[in-house]
C-alpha cells in the first residue's frame, strides 16, 4: 500500500517533468539496459533522479531505483543504478550496496554510491567492508573513507602506511592526511619516510594548531625529504616562527634547488623587505634574478634604484629581469636610459626596456618622452617614438605627424605606425597629404593603415576627406591605397565611388576596387560582388567577385541559418569552376541547417565536386541528428 | 593543444623537452618525432620522478586534470595545464591546494589574456569605458562536435593494442571502448569531461571575469537549461543556456550553439558596450576603439606569449597571468551551470565561502568517486 502511495506521488511529479514517462517502465528498460544499447531510458532515468534530488519524492525515486538494481540483469544497469543511487541515495540505499560490496565484480559500482551518500550508515558500510575485502579492493575503499573523513578507520588504515603495494600505502597516507585526527597524524609520523606521507602531513599542518604545525614542519624541512616537500616546509615556517626560520631562508638562498631558492626569496622579501637586496652579490644568477622579481611584486619605490643598478649588471638574465622591474617601478627619469637601452640590444634585453618604457605609469613618463624625442639620435628617436605609440600618447600626435616627414626613414615609418595608436580624424587631412606625396610602396601601406585606424576612431568613421583625396588624386598608386582605405573604414558612403572605380579605365584601380569590396567589413556589398560574379566579362574577375562574395557570407549577421544557406546557395548556382563550388560546401558545411544538407546533397550530382559534397553531407547529417532532433 | 602547444614551448630556447608521456602509443610516436631526443613514458608517474624536469605541460582529458597535475606539484614541477582547470570543482578545488601547498608555479592554457585585444577589451571594461556593466553575454560554440568523424562508431569494441583503455578511462567510471569516445570527443560525456561549456569557459568566461575584476570572486545564482543529446554516448547538451547571476545586480548570459548570442565576449554597460573574440573586438560607440589607457588608469599586464610568461616565471618563481585559482573561479559558472543543467534547479552559491547554499543533493555533483585505485 505505502509502495503504491510513493509511486502515485513519484508518477504526479514525473508527468510534470518529463511529460507523462513511466518511472516504472523507466526502472524496467534499465534493469535490462547493456553497453552498446540505446541508452535513452538510462538518461531519462538519470534525469528524473537528479530533478527528484532533494524534494519530497526522494524516498520514492530511491525506492524504485532500489528495486530496479535488485533486478538489474547486466552489470550496465547495475552501474546506472548505482550512479542514480550516489545522486539521491539515503541511508535507505546502504543494504544492497553494503551486499554489493562482497561481490568482486560490482564492489566498484556500490563504492561509487556510498561514497556520496551522506550519514554514518554509508560510512560503516565501507568501514565494514574495508576490513572483508581482498587487498585487490582495499585501496579504492581506503580512498573513499579518507574523502568522507572517517576517523573510526584510523586503525584499521595506519598499518597500510607499511603495505608493499605502494598504491595501497600511498592511499593510506593520503586517507589519513584527510581524517587528521591526532592518531592519524601520528601514524603518520611514525610511518616510513614516503612522498605520500609527507603530502599527507603537510597538509594535516596546514589544519593544526601553530604547535602541532611547527613540529611536522621541522619533521619535514630535512634532507631526507624532496625539495618541494621541504621548500613547503620551509616556506610554513616563515610564517609559523620568522626568527628562527630566517637563518634557514638564508642558507637555502645558496641551495642549488630553483625551488627552495624560490621560497627563500619570497619569504624574506616579505619579512626583510629591501634589505634582501644586500643578498643580490652573494647568492647564484638564478637567485639574483628571483630576488629582483620579488622585490619588483613588492611594489615598494624604495626597490626601483635597485632595479636601475640591476639594469647595468654583466649578467644579462639580471639585466633583463631588472628591466621588466622598472616596467612597473620606473619613473620619469628612467626614460632616457631605457630609449637608448632599446636602441642598442637586442631580443630579450630589446623586448624589455621596450616594455618597461611603454608601461611606465604616471603622465610624467609620457612628459619625459615628449621631451627626449626631439635631441635623441635617430635609433633612440626610433625607439622614443615606439614607446609613444605603445602609450598612446595623443599628446604626442603633433610631434609625431612632423617626423612622420623627417629625413630618416625608421624615424618616419616608426612615426607612421605609432600614429595608428594616437591619431584621430582630425589628423586625417595631414595623414592623406604625406600618404599622396610619398614615393615608397611600404611607407603608403602604412600609412593607408594609420588613416584607416584614425577613421574609424570617430563613430561615425567618415570618409568624406578620402573621397575627395581620390577625387583629387590622379596616380594609380595613390588612387588604389585611397580604395583600400575606403574597404577598411568600410563606410557605405564611400561604395558609389568604388562602384565608378570598377569601370576605371585602369587595370590596377579596377583589382583594387573589387579588392576594396571583397576586403569589406560588413555584408553590405554582396550583391555588388554576386552581379559581378555573374555579369564581369573577364573569367578572373568573375572568380574573385565570387570569392569576395563567399567571404561575405561569413561575417558574422542576424541572418538565421537558412538564410545563409540560401546565399550560398546562390553562390554555388554562380560558380562555375570546381574550387569556388569547393569553397562554397566547405563554407555550407559549417551551417548546420537542413537548408545546407540539401545544397551539399545537390552538389553530390555535380562531378567536379562530387566527393566534397559527399563529405559536406555526412557532417551536416551528423550535425544536424547530434544538434537538433 | 597538445602536440602543437608542446612545438610553442620548443621554440623557446630556454626550453628543453625532457620527456614525453602518453598512453595512445600512436600518439607517444607522433609527439617523440618533433622532439626525437626526450624519452618517452607510457605512465606519468615514472616521467614525474624524473628529476632533471622543472615544470610540465599536462594536456590531458579532464577527468585526467587533477591527479596528474596534482602529482606534478607534489613532485616538485611547475605546471602548464589546459582549460578547464579541472573535471569537477572539487577536482579543482584539490589542484589550487597543491598548487598553493608545493609553491608550484601554475599557468592555465587561458591563453586569449595574452592576446591584446582581449587585454584591451578588458581595459576599456575595467577603466569604465562603458559605465557600470550590469550584463555580460558569453558566446560559445555548440557542443557534439564530431572533428575525426568517429561520431557513429559508439558500438563496444576491443581497444586498439596501441591504446592502454583501462589507463584512458583512470579515475572515470568504467565503460567499454569505443572510437566516439576517445580523442578529443571525450568533451562530450560528462564522465570525462563537460561539453563544450566546460571546453570554452576557460576562454571567453575567463575573459569576461577578467574584464570585470571577479578573479577572486564568483556567481550567487545560477540557472542552465540544455536540449538533451541524442547520440548514444555523449550526453552533454550540444546547445545549451546558462545564467549566472552576480553580487552587484551584475548578469552573465553564456550560451552554447545560440544564434542570438555572438560568439565571445560582449560587456553591455550603461553607456555602451565593448565584444572581443579572435577575430577582433568591436565597442558601441565605435569610437571607443580609439580610446587609449591613460597613464594612471588600470593597465593589465602585458604578456607578449602566454607560454613564455609561464617559462619567465619558472625561472623568477613569480606569479603567472592565469594561475590555478583564478582559473577555479573562471570555471565556477561552468561547474555550477552544468549542476543546474542537469538538476533543473537554481543553483545558489557563496563565492566567498565556495559552497552549494541550502541544496545538499546538487552540492553532491560537485565531486565524484574516482574509480579504483585512482585519488588525488
Amino acid at each position: 500500500m505505502k509502495q503504491g502511495m510513493n509511486r502515485a506521488a513519484l508518477l504526479c511529479i514525473t508527468s510534470a517533468i518529463l511529460c507523462g514517462a513511466e518511472p516504472d517502465a523507466l526502472v524496467r528498460q534499465v534493469a535490462g539496459y547493456d553497453f552498446g544499447n540505446d541508452p535513452a531510458a538510462v538518461r531519462e532515468l538519470e534525469t528524473l533522479t537528479l530533478r527528484t534530488a532533494g524534494t519530497k519524492n526522494a524516498p520514492a525515486m530511491e525506492k524504485l531505483l532500489l528495486a530496479g538494481l535488485g533486478s538489474a540483469r547486466t552489470a550496465a544497469a547495475k552501474d546506472a543504478f548505482c550512479r542514480d543511487l550516489a545522486m539521491i541515495g539515503s541511508d535507505s540505499a546502504v543494504p544492497a550496496l553494503t551486499t554489493m560490496m562482497d561481490d568482486p565484480n560490482a564492489v566498484e559500482l556500490a563504492r561509487y554510491a556510498l561514497e556520496r551518500i551522506p550519514g554514518e550508515r554509508a560510512t560503516a558500510a565501507l568501514r565494514g567492508a574495508l576490513a572483508r575485502a581482498s587487498p585487490s579492493v582495499q585501496t579504492g575503499i581506503v580512498v573513499s573513507l579518507g574523502r568522507r573523513r572517517d576517523q573510526a578507520s584510523v586503525p584499521a588504515i595506519a598499518p597500510m602506511l607499511a603495505s608493499r603495494d605502494t598504491r595501497m600505502a600511498s592511499a593510506a597516507a593520503a586517507a589519513l592526511g584527510n581524517i587528521a585526527t591526532p592518531p592519524a597524524r601520528e601514524a603518520l609520523l611514525a610511518a616510513p619516510p614516503a612522498p605520500a606521507v609527507s603530502g599527507a602531513l603537510l597538509q594535516i599542518a596546514e589544519r593544526s594548531n601553530p604547535e602541532t604545525a611547527l613540529r611536522i614542519y621541522r619533521r619535514l624541512n630535512s634532507a631526507g625529504e624532496s625539495h618541494a616537500v621541504q621548500a613547503a616546509a620551509l616556506g610554513a615556517l616563515a610564517h609559523l616562527d620568522p626568527g628562527q626560520a630566517a637563518p634557514l631562508l638564508h642558507a637555502a638562498l645558496q641551495s642549488g634547488s630553483v625551488r627552495l631558492q624560490g621560497v627563500a626569496v619570497r619569504e624574506l622579501a616579505r619579512l626583510e623587505g629591501v634589505a634582501l637586496a644586500q643578498e643580490i652579490p652573494r647568492v647564484p644568477e638564478r637567485a639574483r634574478v628571483q630576488i629582483i622579481a620579488a622585490l619588483t611584486e613588492s611594489g615598494r619605490p624604495e626597490v626601483r634604484p635597485i632595479l636601475v643598478e640591476g639594469a647595468a649588471s654583466d649578467s644579462q638574465a639580471v639585466r633583463v629581469a631588472s628591466l621588466n622591474g622598472l616596467a612597473k617601478l620606473g619613473t620619469a627619469a628612467d626614460v632616457a636610459m631605457l630609449a637608448q637601452r632599446a636602441a642598442a640590444t637586442t631580443g630579450d634585453e630589446q623586448a624589455a626596456a621596450r616594455a618597461a618604457l611603454a608601461g611606465i605609469q604616471g603622465s610624467a613618463a609620457d612628459a619625459a618622452i615628449l621631451q627626449a624625442l626631439p635631441a635623441a639620435e635617430p635609433t633612440t628617436k626610433v625607439e622614443l617614438i615606439h614607446a609613444a605609440g605603445q602609450r598612446g600618447m595623443a599628446s604626442a600626435t603633433g610631434v609625431l605627424l612632423a617626423a612622420a616627414a623627417d629625413a630618416n626613414r625608421a624615424v618616419r615609418l616608426e612615426s607612421v605606425r605609432a600614429l595608428r595608436e594616437t591619431a584621430v580624424p582630425g589628423q586625417v587631412p595631414a595623414l592623406l597629404a604625406l600618404l599622396v606625396k610619398t614615393s615608397n610602396e611600404s611607407e603608403r601601406r602604412e600609412f593607408e593603415r594609420t588613416i584607416g585606424a584614425a577613421i574609424r576612431r570617430s563613430q561615425e568613421s567618415r570618409v568624406g576627406e578620402v573621397i575627395d583625396a581620390y577625387q583629387a588624386a590622379r596616380e594609380a598608386n595613390v588612387r588604389t591605397a585611397l580604395l583600400s582605405i575606403m574597404s577598411a573604414v568600410g563606410n557605405a558612403d564611400a561604395l558609389p565611388l568604388i562602384r565608378q572605380a570598377l569601370q576605371d579605365p585602369g587595370a590596377d584601380v579596377q583589382r583594387a576596387a573589387l579588392n576594396a569590396l571583397s576586403g569589406w567589413p560588413t555584408p553590405a556589398p554582396m550583391d555588388d560582388l554576386l552581379s559581378l560574379a555573374r555579369s564581369a566579362s573577364e573569367p578572373t574577375r568573375r572568380i574573385l567577385a565570387l570569392r569576395g562574395y563567399i567571404k561575405l557570407v561569413q561575417i558574422p549577421s542576424n541572418r538565421t541559418s537558412a538564410q545563409t544557406a540560401a546565399l550560398l546557395k546562390t553562390a554555388m548556382a554562380a560558380a562555375t569552376m570546381p574550387n569556388e563550388k569547393r569553397a562554397v560546401l566547405a563554407v555550407a558545411q559549417k551551417v548546420v541547417c537542413p537548408e545546407s544538407l540539401e545544397l551539399a546533397r545537390s552538389a553530390i550530382q555535380d562531378p567536379q565536386v562530387a566527393a566534397e559534397a559527399e563529405l559536406a553531407a555526412t557532417t551536416l547529417e551528423r550535425g544536424l541528428s547530434f544538434v537538433k532532433k | 593543444m597538445g602536440l602543437a602547444t608542446m612545438k610553442i614551448f620548443m621554440g623557446d630556447p630556454r626550453v628543453q623537452i625532457a620527456g614525453i608521456c602518453d598512453i595512445d602509443a600512436d600518439h607517444l610516436k607522433e609527439a617523440s618525432a618533433a622532439a626525437p631526443d626526450a624519452p618517452t613514458f607510457h605512465e606519468f608517474e615514472e616521467l614525474l620522478a624524473r628529476p632533471e624536469i622543472d615544470a610540465v605541460y599536462v594536456a590531458v582529458p579532464d577527468h585526467w586534470h587533477a591527479i596528474v597535475s596534482v602529482s606534478a606539484a607534489r613532485a616538485g614541477k611547475d605546471v602548464y595545464g589546459e582549460k578547464p582547470l579541472a573535471h569537477d570543482w572539487a577536482e579543482g578545488k584539490a589542484i589550487c591546494d597543491a598548487v598553493q601547498r608545493y609553491g608550484c608555479v601554475w599557468q592555465t592554457g587561458s591563453w586569449q589574456r595574452s592576446l591584446p585585444d582581449f587585454r584591451f577589451a578588458c581595459e576599456l571594461v575595467r577603466n569604465g569605458r562603458i559605465g557600470k556593466v550590469s550584463k555580460v553575454e558569453v558566446g560559445l560554440p555548440a557542443g557534439s562536435t564530431d572533428w575525426e568523424g568517429l561520431g557513429h562508431l559508439v558500438k563496444p569494441q576491443t581497444p586498439p593494442k596501441t591504446l592502454d583503455w583501462q589507463r584512458w578511462l583512470g579515475p572515470a567510471p568504467w565503460v567499454p571502448y569505443a572510437p566516439a569516445r576517445v580523442h578529443k570527443t571525450w568533451r562530450w560525456n560528462y564522465d570525462t569531461g563537460g561539453g563544450s561549456l566546460m571546453d570554452w569557459v576557460g576562454h571567453h568566461v575567463d575573459i569576461a571575469h577578467w574584464g570585470l575584476g571577479l578573479d577572486n570572486s564568483g556567481p550567487i545564482s545560477v540557472e542552465a537549461s540544455g536540449e538533451p543529446s541524442h547520440h548514444p554516448i555523449w550526453n552533454t547538451p550540444p546547445l545549451w543556456r546558462v545564467t549566472a547571476r552576480y553580487p552587484g545586480g551584475l548578469t552573465m548570459y553564456i550560451a552554447g550553439g545560440q544564434e542570438d548570442v555572438r560568439p565571445g565576449t560582449r560587456w553591455i554597460g550603461e553607456q555602451g558596450w565593448v565584444w572581443v573574440d579572435r577575430s577582433g573586438i568591436e565597442t558601441s560607440p565605435g569610437a571607443l576603439l580609439s580610446s587609449r589607457i591613460g597613464p594612471d588608469e588600470v593597465r593589465l599586464p602585458v604578456t607578449e606569449s602566454h607560454h613564455r610568461q609561464f617559462i619567465d616565471c619558472v625561472l623568477t618563481r613569480g606569479q603567472t597571468l592565469t594561475p590555478a585559482h583564478v582559473a577555479l573561479r573562471s570555471a565556477t559558472p561552468g561547474f555550477l551551470g552544468n549542476i543546474a543543467m542537469r538538476t533543473g534547479r537554481t543553483i545558489r552559491w557563496d563565492p566567498a565561502r565556495q559552497v552549494i547554499l541550502d541544496d545538499p543533493s546538487a552540492e553532491r555533483l560537485l565531486a565524484r568517486t574516482p574509480r579504483s585505485p585512482w585519488s588525488i
